[in-house]
Formats: C-alpha cells, structure tokens, sequence
C-alpha cells in the first residue's frame, strides 16, 4: 500500500489526467452557467447538461468569443484538479459558440459593444478613389466569390494592379490570417483594401464577425470594401469597412466605374463644355457690341437732350416776353378807361371856376359867378344865372 | 448767375446751366434786361455743346473705325 500525501495525491491525478487526455483533441460541448470574471482577469463558469456540470476555467485573454449564461459552447482544454482548494475543473484554452442560436446571441453582443466605441461611425466612412489603379485583394484564391470579382471587374474597367492575398476564410485559424493580411496590405502601395467571400452558414462567416478582424478593418489606413456573403448576410466586417458591398459582384461594380458609363458621362461633359464656352463667347461678343455702340448711343441721347433744352428755352423765352407784353396790353386798357377826353365824348362837361379848379357842386358856385365849360372839342366860357335846383344831399347820393 | 466762357463751359455744368434757365422762363421772371442776357447765355451754351457732341461723335467714329481695321489686319 501507498502512502501518498495530499499534494502527491492530487499531481498523480492531474499527471494521469493529462497523460490519458492531452494524445486527442477533443471538447466539451455544454451550456453556460453563473459566468462571472473576477479581478478582470479570471473567468469561471459552470459548464451543464441534463445530468451532469463541470466548472471551467480560463483567463480574459484566452476567451476569444463573447459568452454569457444559457449560451451552448464547446471549450477546447484539459481537466485537472486544482490543488489549492481540489477542485475539478476544465481549463479551457479557448472556446468555440456551438449552434446558431448561440452564435446569433455573441454577434448581437458583440456588435452593440463595438457600435458603442463608435466602429461603426458613418461620419467616419470614408469615399473609395473613383478610379483606382492598384488595390489589395484579400480572398480565397480557390472562392467563386474571388473569380467573380475579377471577373466583373474586368468587365467594368480595365488596367488595375490587383494584389491577391490569399487567405482561409472560414475555420479558426481564418480570422488570424485574415488580419495578418490587412496588416500587411498597410504599406502604402495601395489605394483600396478589398475583401471578399462567398456566401455560407452564420458560422462558415464567423470569420468576418470576429472582433479581431472588425478591429484590423476599422484601424485600415488605406479605404476599404469588404463584401461578404449574400445579400442578405451582413457581418460586422461589412459594418465596419467603409464601403459594404453586398455580394462579390457587387464589391467590383462598386470599386470600378462602367467603361460604357464613363465614356457616357465623357461625351456629355464634352457637350456641356462646347455649349458652356459657346455661351461664355456669345456673352462677350454682346458686350463687346455694346462697349462699342454705347458711346455713340450715349452721345446721341446727349444730342437730344440739348435739342429739348434749346427748345424749352426759345419757347420759354417767347412765352414769357408774350406773358409780360399782355401784362402791359392790359395795364393800358386800364389806362385808357380813366381818360377824360373819352367821358367829354359822350356830352359830358368839365366845368372850371376862375381859377381853373374844377367845380364838381353846384354848392360851390355863386350866382353871377363866370365859369368855363370844357366839352370834347374845345372850351367856352358861361355865367351862372341862378342856383335852382339844388338838391338835397340824400336825393344826390340816389342819383349816383 | 456765374458767367462763363464757352471755352469752359463742360457738358455737365453747361446741361444744369440750361436747365436753370429754362426754369427761370417757365416759372417767371419780370426783369427784361436779365430775361434777354439769360436768352443769350442759353443759346452760347447750347450752341458750345453742340460742337462738343459733334466734335465727340466723330472721335468716336475714328476710333471705332481705326480699332476695326486693326482687327481685320489682325483676322487676315
């Protein structure tokens, strides 16, 4: 019989373990229970199926999926017997999401954390060149996906360098090629990073859902297009280049103009520039027509101008030496009215005393008293016999 | 009323000139003497413009003229 201490104990247990266990590649296939990270760097969970749980542990760094409770996943590892506390665990080296719903679930996850950090950002998308000649191509040598692209886009343009690198699109070690290649397609050769794969199962994609590759697309110095799948298939990769296509064709009608559509555009933009100089021509002769007819123009309404002045000051003169000779024409109507020749015409007389002034009352005559009489042709003398008929001063003021 | 030379009377001034006159006649004045020097100074002045337009239009054809035939010389 063997004595064995606890320590030893437990190393023999831990050896036989890993002696049996560590010739196969295998994993353990279960559901996820009470995930927690303790210290933000320990993972633990319990790992169950219907009859029986084992608990797995491993460090941040090795979970390269998002986990959570209820989640079904295989984790890849070796059990041992943790010899502090005895516990039996699992210590995983990394896990894979087994089945799609599980997949669907990390992928939702993981997509809110990144749009979180803003990788998703469409303020930050930038433009693809509109006629690039070099690109990086990162696809699978033997893809449909890769034979249609280049076929489309050389139906569409011509003459561009196109760099493959070959890469595995799906598997685990896909997502570590893939970006090795982005890294290696920063050197500043290129002008557009293009990436592309056919279509295929939410996990055959899993690839471009991989958060390392959505990283190395988002840090992408050089503009990229990345198209994955079909149309209906969108991965975070897609999310987070700056250009998505939908399919592999798709990616090459967006990278590349149709030579037929540009040659369009060409002979239209040729017309609209013979039209636009013609215009621009037709806009100078006129005022070149107008710069030398408008002196001429100019002098003539002078001329006119001067005509009218003139005019208005020779009628103007006329009618104001015509206004001042009626002014004057009337004045010596005026005149003659009050002359008395004209009032001794009519039979009047003027009768003057002895001293010449004139005698307008009979008042002021005496009896006897030798007046003279003034009538139109000539003057004579005359007495006053009597005064009769004097009369009285109301009735005189009738009279006149 | 400033009198002025025909030699100094510019096309500007000389118009504002007539212009006032005309007014003086169609608004009235009574002073004979002044009506008939102001009849005077309009006709010098508007016979002094009308040497200067007459004068300005024929440089205007000589230039025109002189530019033209630089232009065809230049077109042949």
């Amino acid at each position: 019989m063997r004595i064995l201490q606890v320590s030893d104990f437990v190393e023999v247990v831990n050896g036989i373990l890993r002696e049996t266990l560590s010739g196969e590649v295998f994993a353990v296939e279960g559901e996820v229970s009470g995930f927690r990270v303790s210290q933000g760097q320990w993972v633990s969970f319990d790992l169950k199926d219907d009859k029986s749980l084992v608990n797995v542990f491993m460090t941040v760094w090795q979970l390269n999926v998002p986990v959570e409770d209820g989640m079904r996943v295989r984790v890849f590892g070796l059990p041992r017997v943790y010899p502090k506390y005895g516990k039996f665990s699992l210590s995983a080296e990394r896990i894979e999401l087994a089945g799609e719903g599980a997949l669907r679930k990390a992928l939702a996850m993981l997509r809110v954390r990144l749009e979180k950090e803003g990788i998703f950002e469409p303020s930050r998308k930038r433009a693809l060149p509109k006629f690039p000649s070099r690109i990086a191509l990162i696809a699978s040598r033997e893809s449909a996906a890769y034979g249609d692209f280049i076929r489309v886009l050389a139906e569409r343009w011509g003459g561009i360098d196109i760099d493959l690198y070959h890469v595995l699109v799906q598997g685990e070690r896909a997502p570590q090629d893939i970006v090795r290649a982005i890294e290696q397609a920063q050197d500043g050769k290129y002008e557009v990073l293009v990436m592309t794969r056919g279509g295929g199962s939410l996990e055959e994609l899993m690839s471009f859902n991989d958060e390392r590759v959505v990283r190395a697309i988002y840090a992408s110095k050089i503009p990229t297009l990345v198209a994955i799948g079909h149309e209906r298939d969108i991965t975070l990769a897609e999310e987070a280049a700056d250009v998505r296509g939908s399919t592999p064709t798709d990616c090459a009608r967006r990278l590349v103009p149709d030579r037929r559509d540009v040659l369009y555009e060409l002979s239209n933009l040729e017309q609209s520039v013979e039209s636009a100089f013609l215009m621009r021509m037709d806009k100078i002769s006129a005022l070149i027509e107008r710069s030398l007819s408008a002196p001429g123009a100019w002098l003539v309404g002078r001329s006119a101008d001067l005509d009218l002045l003139t005019t208005r000051c020779s009628s103007g003169v006329r009618q104001w030496l015509g206004g001042l000779t009626e002014r004057l024409t009337a004045q010596m109507r005026l005149m003659e009215s009050f002359d008395p020749n004209r009032v001794l015409a009519r039979g009047y007389a003027l009768v003057r005393d002895a001293s010449g002034k004139a005698i307008v009352s009979v008042r002021e005559l005496q009896d006897g008293e030798k007046v003279t009489l003034r009538l139109a042709d000539g003057e004579t003398g005359a007495r006053i016999e009597s005064k009769e008929n004097v009369w009285p001063k109301k009735q005189q003021q009738k009279l006149i | 009323m400033a009198k002025k030379a025909t030699t100094e009377i510019d096309l500007t001034n000389g118009f504002e000139e007539l212009e006032d006159i005309a007014g003086w006649f169609e608004h009235g004045g009574t002073d004979l003497d002044e009506g008939l020097k102001k009849f005077e100074r309009a006709m010098l002045i508007a016979d002094a413009l009308k040497k200067k337009l007459s004068v300005a239009e024929n440089r205007v054809k000589e230039i025109k003229k002189s530019y033209a035939s630089t232009s065809s010389s230049v077109g042949d």
